[in-house]
């Protein structure tokens, strides 16, 4: 009855964490499912390769990371050397090496494959919202870093896959071409992507 | 078909290497220690950061579109008339642009 009791608090717990990285992950849901459409749209319908839903399903499960996936497709279109993908990969997503500093002492003692997966969901999204983790308490606080990079990382993966599907389906009906012609533009994602990121970075500095 | 599968393989693995190793790098650096981090690394964390997304901006700007449908067509005719070859000149371009955002990263 007892560590029944016990079991029953540590599900309420855990249940309150989840529905607070829930309700946290919601700007995420929104700005993820729109970026991760348009990045998927755009590797299917610019990147020229088959099975495209495939592609952006693992390379959004596998990279996590807006600026490649929408970067890297004019460069997959033009089937550059792996190196020089490589390289892109390395200049676009250098500042993700930094994040891990701030984690350093919070993540320190977790298990290996926990520790991956949250290394792995290091986006400026997820770093944003896990540096301001409402939690002191360290198993509180690691539960809510968990379920936030679970929430955002299925957030991405949905929509990359989604953008790639809706093309492919369409590309049955309409000319791609056309779909080419009309997702002209969408690269400026991008650019309005990084200045978000800029600006909230430089408002954090000047509020710091 | 079954070589751009593996160009696909390659492209997702490669991605996959790097993003993982960059965002693991603080980790297995600091492994096991439980010393402060140098005041140094602290302040190339801080302002690194930010100046790399600046770069970014500048990059993803430089990539965009912003001539009109009419100069558009215009480029086509003089690319017909073989007076430029857009393929080559985009490609140089992009490396361009691709080798500046390297050395910036680097010299951050």
């Amino acid at each position: 009855m007892g560590s029944q009791a016990i079991g029953g608090g540590a599900r309420r717990v855990r249940r309150a964490v989840f529905r607070r990285a829930f309700v946290a992950s919601i700007p995420v849901l929104m700005g993820y499912a729109t970026m991760g459409f348009v990045a998927g749209v755009l590797l299917a319908a610019k990147g020229n390769v088959v099975l495209a839903p495939l592609w952006a399903f693992l390379s959004g499960a596998l990279w996590v990371t807006g600026t490649l996936s929408i970067a890297g497709v004019p460069e997959i279109a033009a089937r550059v050397p792996l190196a020089t993908f490589a390289l892109l990969a390395l200049a676009v997503n250098f500042r993700y090496a930094l994040y891990g500093f701030s984690m350093l002492s919070r993540w320190r003692g977790v298990p290996l494959l926990r520790k991956a997966f949250l290394v792995l969901a290091l986006a400026d999204e997820n770093f944003a919202l896990e540096s301001a983790s409402p939690y002191r308490d360290r198993e509180r606080d690691l539960l809510y870093c968990t379920a936030l990079s679970a929430l955002n990382v299925s957030y991405w993966v949905l929509g990359i896959t989604a953008g790639a599907v809706f093309v492919c389906v369409l590309g049955h009906l309409v000319d791609p071409e056309t779909i080419r012609r009309h997702t002209n533009g969408m690269e400026f994602s991008m650019a309005a992507l990084f200045i978000v990121i800029l600006t909230d970075q430089v408002r954090e500095r000047i509020g710091r | 078909m079954s070589e751009e599968i593996l160009y696909m393989s390659g492209v997702v693995a490669v991605g996959f290497a790097v993003n993982f190793g960059l965002r693991a790098l603080p980790f297995l650096l600091f492994a096991g220690r439980d010393r402060k981090l140098p005041p140094c690394v602290e302040r190339v964390a801080a302002v690194a950061s930010p100046a790399i997304i600046a770069c970014l901006v500048v990059y993803s700007y430089a990539g965009l579109e912003w001539r009109t449908r009419a100069v558009r067509r215009r480029g086509a005719r003089r690319r017909a008339a073989g007076r430029d070859s857009q393929p080559a000149s985009v490609h140089r371009r992009r490396h361009r642009r691709l080798h500046a955002a390297g050395a910036l990263t680097a010299c951050l």
